[in-house]
């Protein structure tokens, strides 16, 4: 059994099952056979069809060894970087929730900073960067592309 | 004659010019650096050139994609780890020529063979376009349904070793494309809700999320993210002998330039199909095959030659129906919708001269290749050990302000993020990622064709195969599905569960 497989394949039929389900709820338009919920019912019908297949052969295939890359040498570091996973993605979310309120270069330049520590970068070398980066693409997308990056606390600095 | 004056004027531009020089030098660091492919270089791209004219936005996309493939080839020959996927097929041999002491001669030999490939894709897509957009003029929303169809299928069935996988990407990119509004009545779907997503999953922020933040978190996983690979040599006399190497081997370059392109034409499949195509051709026509994996330049040049003409072949089904060839331009044309430039034979009436500049900066990009992939191999030690986790900052903090930029709303990096974390999972359990977006830029087109088909044909399904080329695609489209399928179902009746194949990952 493979449960990747296994795993994978249920979840895509489920997911696939909800699809349909809440395609039966658009209503159709009037006077036509086929609707906006035709679609979407087809494309739910076959990741019902099509996981439960993947998942059925998962579970009468025999496991394997997962091959690195065919003739890649091995990655020399072999640990995970989670803190700097973690910090990624929840940098991200305090980011969407704060970017009017303290401003892109404040947010971006500790969010660059603390994943290149987590990293390994020498500390004055990432902060430097984080920020030096951050402005420079600050400057590049507001002045050039004009697009409305918020300034937040460094209003007074930046505006 | 009259538009190709005009087209010259258009990249004559000097904005034009620049913009594909920056983005020809772009393309050749992404492309020379391990694990950033030449999607992502395009992903990367798309939110900038979203604030530039139309024929700069296509410049870009053109330039730093043709670089990104041919720089891929660096790494994969000095280190043996390829810089992108379509370098991957020759990877082994071009590292046995490095530690035979002909390194140059691989990267002269990929290099020049690269640039004629791109150009004899160049020339098939001057001279194939303009004549299929004469013909699809007359086409009616039957063809257009099958052509979409055709375009899916080939997606599903080609980009993954197992169509099963790659059907199951496919259906995740066209419920993607059914989110939100739908274009005929106006009915919201699975919007949850929220109203950012009435008007549908944003593009832009889902490809970068998909290409590039994906990327960033496999990395991390896997304890990549801070390697640092090993000072090479410097490189020198790369074009030494290089005439009398393509000569000698001319059958290589025109067998690859040719199959290249048309494997790139088929919609779904693109350059790193081409060069593994071209490398087994190759191999099979050669009349020393036993020399194939010890360092020979014979496979190099057809597969190098091959995945540059798959690149060009890739914009003659996108320019004349749009229906992409490949995950960059099912990018492009996301790109050209969104500037109000349809894709579709219609353009070649309104927009001559734009085309003709399309393609004279395929031209132009083909022939940069020449000095600045020589530029590119003799930095190539300086290249590769630019730090990592330096570089990753970069990418994410454009990928953030590149999602945002698009709409202005922070929601959309929401949706980067979850869209890299779906891709990142994806690609752990050996789903391939580019069906998904030729799923999100084909799906609106397929829907839209079969309704408007179904209510001129009110409601009759046989409709769809009463004009002649409807009927020839219709059974085209059946037969893609019918072959494998017969195939699959003949397998599990002599073999039991042996038609299960190994999963790889591929992406």
């Amino acid at each position: 059994m493979r449960k990747v497989d296994v795993a994978a394949g249920l979840l895509f039929a489920a997911f696939g099952a909800g699809v349909v389900v809440e395609a039966a709820s658009i209503p159709p338009m009037i006077g036509q056979a086929y609707g906006p919920g035709f679609f979407p019912s087809l494309v739910g019908g076959g990741l019902v069809v099509a996981g439960l297949i993947i998942a059925l052969r998962g579970l009468f295939t025999a496991p394997e060894a997962v091959v690195e890359g065919a003739g890649r040498p091995a990655p020399t570091a072999t640990r995970p970087y989670w803190g700097a996973l973690a910090w990624l993605v929840a940098g991200l979310v305090v980011i969407i929730r704060a970017f009017e309120a303290i401003g892109f270069v404040p947010l971006l330049g500790i969010y660059l900073a603390g994943f290149m520590l987590l990293l390994g970068v020498r500390p004055v070398q990432a902060v430097v960067l984080g920020f030096l980066l951050t402005l420079g693409v600050y400057f590049l997308f507001v002045r050039l592309l004009l697009v409305p990056l918020p300034a937040g606390l460094l209003q007074p600095l930046l505006g | 004659m009259h538009s190709v004056i005009q087209a010259l004027g258009l990249v004559l531009d000097p904005q034009v010019l620049l913009t594909v020089v920056l983005a020809s030098l772009f393309g050749l660091f992404v492309g020379a650096v391990p694990g950033l492919t030449a999607t992502m270089a395009t992903a990367l791209l798309v939110p900038i050139t979203f604030f530039m004219d139309p024929l700069s936005a296509v410049a870009a996309i053109v330039a730093c994609t043709a670089m990104a493939i041919t720089a891929g080839d660096i790494p994969g020959c000095l280190l043996r780890i390829p810089g992108t996927p379509a370098s991957a097929a020759y990877t082994d041999e071009t590292f046995a020529m490095t530690k035979r002491g002909l390194g140059a001669q691989a990267l002269g030999a990929s290099l020049v063979s690269s640039v004629i490939g791109g150009i004899v894709g160049t020339v098939v897509l001057i001279l194939a376009a303009p004549a299929l957009a004469r013909i699809a003029l007359q086409f009616s929303s039957f063809e257009y349904f099958w052509l979409a169809l055709i375009g899916l299928s080939c997606a599903a069935f080609v980009s993954s070793d197992d169509a099963l996988r790659g059907f199951v990407s496919l259906l995740i990119g066209l419920f993607i494309a059914s989110v939100g509004m739908d274009g005929v009545s106006g009915t919201p779907r699975f919007t949850l809700g929220v109203t950012e997503l009435l008007g549908g999953i944003s593009f832009i922020p889902a490809m970068i999320g998909m290409f590039a933040v994906s990327e960033i978190l496999n990395s991390l996983v896997r304890g990549t993210a801070r390697e640092r690979f090993a000072a090479t040599q410097k490189v020198t006399g790369i074009f030494r002998g290089i005439l009398g190497l393509i000569r000698h081997y001319w059958r290589n370059v025109a067998r690859g330039s040719v199959t290249g392109t048309l494997i790139g034409v088929l919609p779904g499949a693109g350059g790193d199909i081409a060069a593994w195509i071209s490398y087994a051709t190759a191999k099979r026509f050669s009349k020393t095959p036993e020399k194939f994996g010890t360092g020979h330049p014979e496979g190099v040049i057809e597969a190098g030659a091959a995945n540059n003409g798959g690149l060009s072949g890739a914009w003659v089904p996108a320019l004349v129906f749009g229906i992409p060839g490949d995950a960059v331009t099912a990018i492009a044309v996301g790109v050209l919708f969104m500037k109000g430039l349809n894709p579709g034979p219609r353009l070649f009436e309104a927009q001559a001269e734009m085309l003709y500049a399309v393609f004279i900066i395929f031209l132009i990009a083909n022939l940069l290749l020449l000095p600045f992939g020589w530029a590119a191999i003799r930095l190539a030690s300086r290249i590769l050990t630019v730090p990592r986790p330096q570089l990753m900052a970069i990418i994410l903090l454009f990928c953030v302000v590149g999602s945002f930029a698009i709409n202005n709303t922070v929601f959309d990096i929401g949706l980067m993020l979850g869209f890299g974390i779906l891709a990142f999972l994806l690609n752990l359990a050996g789903f391939p990622v580019a069906p998904i977006i030729l799923g999100i830029v084909l799906g609106p087109l397929l829907e839209q064709n079969f309704l408007t088909s179904m209510v001129i044909a009110g409601g009759d399904i046989t409709g769809f195969f009463e004009r002649p080329v409807a009927a020839a695609l219709g059974v085209a489209a059946i037969l893609i599905w019918a072959v494998p399928l017969g195939l699959a179902g003949l397998r599990l009746l002599r073999g039991g569960t042996r038609a299960a194949k190994p999963a790889e990952n591929n992406s």
